[in-house]
């Protein structure tokens, strides 16, 4: 199952090497445009899903659902908007965080909330 | 600037977890690898796959198929290849953001991403699962309808 996952992206640099066989210029400028958005996600990503990851292990479920869970109300709304707004970057390093709240039991609507204020 | 200081601040954080509990870090940095490693088979080839494409379609080439004056055809592409597609919204989002750059319309990107995100044509089996065929179909129609007037008012809004 493991290997399967890779299929997609090894299909994708065969690809790649085709092109870059054909047309040495095309293929130099898609491999270096490859690189600057891998760069981009590289200064994001990886210190998110770390804080995550601490997150995960630091702060029990239980907390976590009497601040932003079902029964929070208007605190858990205020909160949520101030997590998502103290946040900053692009949006996609809010959808990481916004799935591992689900998981931990944060209100729907208060995860939207984070998601539209950040 | 602020990869900086979400560095500093993790560095920071991962350090005084370090302090707390050696075996609870280690966990807590196997989580995020855990699930790093399972979003990076799809980062990886959509890289490729965006940075071949931009490669081959020129800025002028990409605001003639997709630019704020490419008219209906330009909608009907974005809406949808946005339909049909299925990219995962942290990809979908850099992928719009190099395309605008390089002279896409914030219209038609905006319906790109719209339509990407709400109409699943490629998800309606297992959508039909939960909705049945009826709601299913109702909900998609009314979603591409609906991107379209988020699109529209974006464009007004930032265009």
């Amino acid at each position: 199952m493991k290997a399967k996952r890779y299929v997609f992206p090894l299909v994708m640099a065969a690809v790649v090497s085709v092109v870059f066989a054909a047309d040495n210029q095309l293929g130099r400028s898609a491999l270096s445009i490859t690189g600057s958005s891998f760069l981009e996600m590289l200064s994001v990503i990886p210190p998110i899903f770390i804080l995550l990851g601490l997150l995960d292990v630091w702060i029990p479920r239980e907390r976590i659902i009497r601040h932003l869970g079902e029964e929070s109300g208007i605190k858990g709304i205020v909160l949520s908007f101030l997590l998502g707004a103290a946040a900053a970057g692009p949006l996609y390093g809010a959808f990481p965080i916004a799935a591992v709240f689900m998981k931990k039991g944060v209100k729907f609507s208060n995860v939207l909330i984070f998601i539209g204020a950040w | 600037m602020y990869s900086v200081i979400i560095y500093a601040v993790t560095g920071l954080l991962l350090l005084v977890s370090l302090i707390k509990s050696r075996k609870k870090t280690l966990l807590a940095l196997k989580k995020a690898w855990t699930s790093f490693e399972r979003i990076l088979p799809e980062l990886i080839a959509i890289m490729l796959f965006v940075g071949l494409l931009i490669a081959l379609l020129n800025p002028e080439t990409i605001s003639q198929l997709l630019g704020e004056s490419s008219g209906i055809r330009g909608l009907m592409t974005a809406s949808i290849v946005g339909s049909i597609t299925l990219i995962p919204g942290f990809v979908a989002f850099p992928t719009a953001a190099i395309l605008v750059d390089n002279g896409a319309g914030i219209t038609q990107i905006a319906l790109f991403i719209s339509t990407l995100m709400m109409v699943g044509v490629a998800t309606f089996p297992v959508e039909k699962k939960y909705f049945g065929s009826r709601l299913t179909i109702i909900r998609n129609v009314m979603a591409f309808g609906f991107s379209f007037i988020v699109a529209g008012l974006m464009g007004m809004i930032l265009g």
